[in-house]
C-alpha cells in the first residue's frame, strides 16, 4: 500500500522488460521478413497511381500496426502470466 | 533492404534500432523525437521531403503505443487533450503558413534552423535552472506541488492562472481545480505553431509548457502530450502522404523498433520522479540543437 492507504501502482520489473523485448524481437523479425515483402509491391503501386488511397492506407497501416503490436504483446504477456506494466 | 517508394537502400536493423532509441525517448519524455529521427533518416540517404513525411508517419504509430501505455498508468488527461486539439490544429496551419512565407522569401533553411536552435537551447537553459531551483527547494522542504510532483516554478504558474481571463474550468485528472480555458488554448496554439513550423509533434515545447505554464503534473503532461502528438502527426501524415512525401514501408519498419522503445520508455516513467524526468530532458534538447547546428554548418539539414 502507498501513502494514505492508497494502493500503490504496480512497478515495472526487469523480467517484464526482458519479456516484452523478447516478444517484440520475434515479432519484428517475422514482420519485416514476411509482411512487408508482401505489402511492398502493392503499396508502391498505390503510391504511383492512387495517391489519395495511398494516404488513407498509409495512415491506417501505421495506426493498425501500433494498436496490433501493443495488443499482441499484452496477449502474449498474459499467456506468460506476466502482468503488463507490472 | 530496398525501399522502392523512396528508392533507398537501408539496413533494416539500423532502422529498427533508430526507431527503438527514438521510441524510448518518446515514451519517457512524451516527445516525438523528430529532431533526432529526422536527421537519422537523412543520414541513411532518405530524400529530405520523405524524411519529413515518413518521420511523422512513424511518430503516429509510436505515439499510439506509448499513449496507450500511459493511459493504462492513468497519465492521460483526456479533457485537457481534447481542449488542446482546438488550439493545436489552427496552430499547425499558422506554422505551415509561416514556412510558406519564408519559402517565398528564400530564407527558410537558415531562419528555421536558427529558430529551432534558439528554442531548444532556451528550453534546455530554463529547465536546467528550474531543476536546480527545485532540487534546492526540496532540500529546504518546500516546493511541493500537485500529486507529489515538485516544481520551483509553481508560484509563477499559480500567478499566471490567477491572472488569466475566464471562462475557468477544473481538470480533476491533473489535480487542477481552476484553470483558464484561454491559457490551455494558448499553449496548444503555440505548440501547434511549432509543430507546423519546425516539423514533428513539437512535444519539446508543448510538454514543458504544460508543466510550467498550466501546472500539469509531469507524468500527466507526458501522457497527454503523446495524445496530442497522435492528432497533430496523424493530420501531418495524411497531408504529406497526399503530396508524395511518405515512405510508409520505412515508417512501418522503423515503428517496429519504436514500439518496443515506447513501451520501455513509458514504463520507466514509473521509476523516476517528475523533476528528474525534466532534468533528463535537458541533454536531449542540447543534442537536438547540436544536430541542427551541424546540419546548418555542414550543409546537411538537421531538421
Amino acid at each position: 500500500m502507498g501513502p494514505r492507504g492508497m494502493p500503490r501502482p504496480p512497478r515495472p520489473t526487469v523480467r517484464t522488460f526482458a519479456a516484452e523485448g523478447a516478444v517484440y524481437a520475434g515479432l519484428v523479425a517475422a514482420y519485416v521478413a514476411l509482411v512487408l515483402r508482401l505489402l511492398g509491391p502493392w503499396l508502391q503501386r498505390l503510391f504511383s497511381h492512387d495517391r489519395p488511397l495511398y494516404a488513407v492506407v498509409a495512415l491506417a497501416a501505421v495506426v493498425i500496426q501500433g494498436i496490433a503490436l501493443e495488443q499482441l504483446t499484452h496477449l502474449l504477456l498474459r499467456l506468460f502470466r506476466i502482468k503488463p506494466g507490472s | 533492404m530496398y525501399f522502392p517508394i523512396s528508392g533507398v537502400h537501408i539496413p533494416p536493423l539500423e532502422l529498427i534500432l533508430t526507431g527503438f532509441l527514438v521510441g524510448v525517448l518518446g515514451g519517457f519524455f512524451g516527445v516525438g523525437g523528430s529532431f533526432l529521427a529526422g536527421p537519422a533518416l537523412f543520414v541513411f540517404g532518405v530524400p529530405m521531403n520523405f524524411v519529413v513525411g515518413t518521420d511523422l508517419a512513424h511518430l503516429v504509430g509510436k505515439s499510439i503505443v506509448a499513449a496507450r501505455k500511459h493511459h493504462l498508468l492513468g497519465h492521460i488527461d483526456f479533457k485537457l487533450g481534447g481542449l488542446m486539439m482546438i488550439g493545436t490544429v489552427p496552430g499547425v496551419e499558422l506554422g505551415a503558413q509561416a514556412i510558406q512565407a519564408l519559402k517565398r522569401a528564400g530564407h527558410v533553411q537558415g531562419v528555421v534552423g536558427a529558430i529551432f536552435i534558439a528554442v531548444l537551447v532556451s528550453m534546455a537553459g530554463f529547465m536546467s535552472w528550474e531543476g536546480w531551483r527545485t532540487a534546492r527547494a526540496r532540500r529546504a522542504g518546500g516546493g511541493r506541488s500537485r500529486k507529489g510532483d515538485y516544481s520551483a516554478f509553481g508560484s509563477f504558474t499559480r500567478r499566471i492562472q490567477r491572472a488569466a481571463p475566464g471562462p475557468h474550468l477544473a481538470l480533476p485528472v491533473s489535480g487542477i481545480e481552476r484553470i483558464s480555458l484561454w491559457s490551455i488554448l494558448g499553449v496548444a496554439l503555440v505548440g501547434g505553431f511549432f509543430s507546423g513550423f519546425l516539423g514533428g509533434g513539437a512535444g519539446y515545447i508543448r510538454m514543458p509548457s504544460m508543466i510550467y505554464l498550466l501546472g500539469i503534473p509531469t507524468h500527466v503532461a507526458v501522457g497527454t502530450d503523446l495524445f496530442e502528438v497522435i492528432v497533430s502527426a496523424g493530420y501531418g501524415t495524411f497531408s504529406h502522404a497526399l503530396k508524395g512525401n511518405v515512405d510508409i514501408l520505412i515508417a512501418l519498419v522503423m515503428h517496429t523498433g519504436a514500439a518496443i522503445g515506447a513501451q520501455l520508455g513509458a514504463n520507466l516513467t514509473q521509476l523516476i520522479s517528475g523533476p528528474r524526468i525534466r532534468l533528463a530532458f535537458v541533454p536531449l534538447l542540447l543534442l537536438g540543437a547540436a544536430m541542427v547546428l551541424h546540419g546548418l554548418l555542414g550543409g546537411r539539414p538537421g531538421n
